[in-house]
């Protein structure tokens, strides 16, 4: 990680101030700080590596449009992230991908047939497995498992009721245990703990 | 079994909280690229509204250049008239003469000024023979005193820097009583006519134009994949009115205050499309027609609840805008005469009371279905728009006067907000107006 800034300024107030000026070395200053882990958060939120990376550019055209909206209330981080988490939704939302149903079965089945997340859980083989999640499972398994977020949130924020948001994040579990309980990994897990 | 589930949670956020992958090598060329597309655009924008500003003070300055020039010229052919029938030069001269013999040299500033003095009194002279004062009728009212020469209050009044004396004035220019009185009656007759006129400034102007309504987009996102130019190439202009009643104040012979009620109808054809049921914020699936104006929803389509996937052929539409505009113009009378030709700006504030679209499509049954959509969602009421244009006139009888004019009207504020596209309206008009003098 990599790719080191070309130069950190102290302040990040002056940083963001030549960004919204549309200072292009700045911004890329301010690209390369952020992109290595907002890459992982649209990785979790997209169905394919070639959609985070779709994700990535929007969120960071419209970061970079939108800074002087910024107040400096909490971590720039957190402000880039939920950007990214917007333009993954909205992007399900434009592509009408977010609300078909499957069934947790189904899924398991289709889940099975894949190949290559058996050997070793990674970091990459734990992204491919939530990737592999049906859409709306996979939402709120990151907004409840990552953001921290409560159901009545996820519910307010899917357009869901909080029933659904429920029976969605025990399906994404139910789903990945499966593929997990496949492994050693999980075993040595509740080993383990 | 729920312990199992928050353990492997905590999997998850372990392995993949702190982790990072390198972003893709091209991501930031494309980002760069998109930031300088659109910051080209911006300023593209900023240049066009900035060049249109420009063009706009540059044929006003025209305008009133041309009409400076008219005037001068007009003022120049009077002063060379009148002196060519009284010999009004020599005459001075003579004077000029004779006040060198009469006064004490003046040093060569003086000269200079009282020169001035001379040219500038041409000036007001030109400008009584512009209020139709006849040349004698101003001398009558120099020597009121019989040879005194002091000017007369009107003149007084005319010239704030006045300095006396500036222009000696023989008595014998005058040949007799009977002339003066003449004159004089001739002058009561003018004042009488001027009061008259300056007792009607004020027109009722009954309205009427055909309009052209294009407009300007700015897109604020993409909807159902389809952006402002999408939207913009299914909607044709179709042909659209305006009439009302307008009032005008004449300030001067140059200047005028228009205001009124203007009611406007504006139409726009859509072309065949395809629209497909796409959820709203409520999560239900609507079938809404994207326009420049805002979204039309069409219910009735044969499909009680649609889902995901349902699509309807829009065969052809029209959007109708109703607006009522009360217009603040001020008119500028660039060529005086019998064909009056003036310059029209002004703002106008616009009030849109209905906002409908007739829709016809083909509905799931496949017979084609016709429907009103009363509402069209994200119409903003009011809007704001600047007018320019101009307008020729032709007196048809004493009160009556005819006038045709081409006025284009252009939004400053857009009609919707929080739609796919920003919309500007611009109306280009022919319009033709009958002003009844009061």
């Amino acid at each position: 990680m990599k790719d080191k800034p070309c130069f950190i300024l102290d302040n990040e107030r002056e940083l963001i101030s030549e960004c919204i000026s549309g200072n292009r070395i700045m911004q890329n200053t301010l690209y390369a700080q952020f992109a290595s882990v907002m890459i992982v958060v649209c990785l979790r939120y997209a169905k394919s590596r070639s959609d985070a990376e779709e994700i990535l550019q929007e969120g960071f055209i419209k970061v970079f449009t939108c800074l002087h909206q910024y107040k400096f209330a909490g971590s720039l981080e957190g402000w880039i992230k939920k950007i990214m988490i917007n333009c993954a939704l909205q992007r399900l939302r434009n592509k009408n991908l977010m609300y078909p149903i499957v069934h947790a079965e189904a899924a398991a089945e289709e889940l099975g047939e894949k190949d290559g997340i058996l050997e070793g859980i990674t970091a990459k083989e734990l992204i491919l497995l939530i990737q592999n999640l049906p859409n709306m499972c996979r939402l709120v398994f990151n907004l409840y498992v990552f953001e921290s977020m409560k159901h009545r949130e996820i519910a307010k924020l899917l357009n869901i009721s909080e029933g659904t948001s429920k029976s969605n994040l025990h399906d994404a579990r139910i789903l990945l245990q499966q593929r997990l309980s496949k492994q050693n990994s999980f075993i040595n897990l509740n080993s383990g703990a | 079994m729920n312990e199992d589930l928050n353990k492997m949670d905590r999997l998850f956020i372990q392995l993949l909280e702190n982790y990072k992958e390198d972003p893709p090598e091209n991501s930031w060329q494309a980002i760069e690229n998109e930031l300088n597309k659109r910051d080209a655009e911006k300023y593209k924008a900023k240049y066009t509204f900035l060049r249109r500003t420009f063009i706009c003070l540059m044929l006003t300055c025209a305008c009133l250049l041309i009409s400076y020039v008219l005037q001068r010229n007009l003022s120049d052919s009077v002063i060379e008239k009148v002196a060519s029938t009284k010999n009004l030069p020599q005459r001075i001269n003579d004077n000029s003469n004779k006040q060198e013999q009469s006064f004490p040299k003046l040093p060569d500033n003086g000269l200079q000024k009282n020169s001035d003095n001379l040219k500038h009194n041409h000036e007001i002279i030109n400008q009584n023979q512009n209020n139709n004062i006849s040349f004698p009728d101003l001398l009558n009212t120099y020597n009121s005193d019989k040879g005194n020469v002091f000017p007369s209050p009107q003149l007084k009044a005319n010239n704030s820097d006045y300095q006396k004396p500036f222009i000696p004035v023989s008595p014998d220019l005058l040949k007799n009583d009977s002339d003066t009185n003449k004159i004089q009656d001739q002058l009561s007759a003018k004042k009488d006519e001027n009061k008259t006129k300056q007792k009607h400034p004020f027109f009722i102007i009954p309205y009427f134009s055909f309009d052209h309504i294009t407009g300007r987009f700015h897109q604020q996102y993409e909807y159902d994949n389809q952006n402002a130019v999408d939207f913009a190439s299914r909607e044709k202009p179709d042909v659209s009115y305006t009439f009302g009643i307008l009032s005008q104040y004449n300030f001067s012979d140059i200047a005028s205050v228009q205001a009124g009620l203007l009611f406007s109808n504006a139409f726009t054809s859509l072309s065949s499309t395809t629209v497909r049921a796409l959820q709203d914020n409520s999560g239900t699936y609507k079938f809404k027609l994207a326009t420049t104006y805002g979204f039309a929803e069409i219910k009735k389509s044969g499909i009680s609840a649609p889902q995901q996937g349902d699509t309807l052929l829009l065969n052809n539409g029209m959007l109708r805008l109703q607006s009522i505009s009360v217009p603040l113009l001020l008119k500028y009378n660039l060529k005086p005469g019998k064909l009056n030709i003036s310059s029209i700006t002004g703002v106008a504030i616009n009030r849109i009371v209905s906002d409908r679209a007739e829709v016809e499509y083909t509905a799931a049954n496949n017979n084609s279905e016709k429907e009103t959509i009363e509402k069209i969602e994200g119409i903003k009421k009011t809007f704001f728009t600047i007018v320019g244009g101009a307008e020729a006139t032709y007196p048809i009888t004493k009160n009556i006067i005819a006038g045709i004019n081409p006025v284009v009207r252009y939004a400053i504020t857009p009609v919707n907000k929080g739609t796919p596209v920003k919309t500007f309206p611009i109306s280009l008009s022919a319009g033709a107006s009958i002003y009844i003098k009061l």
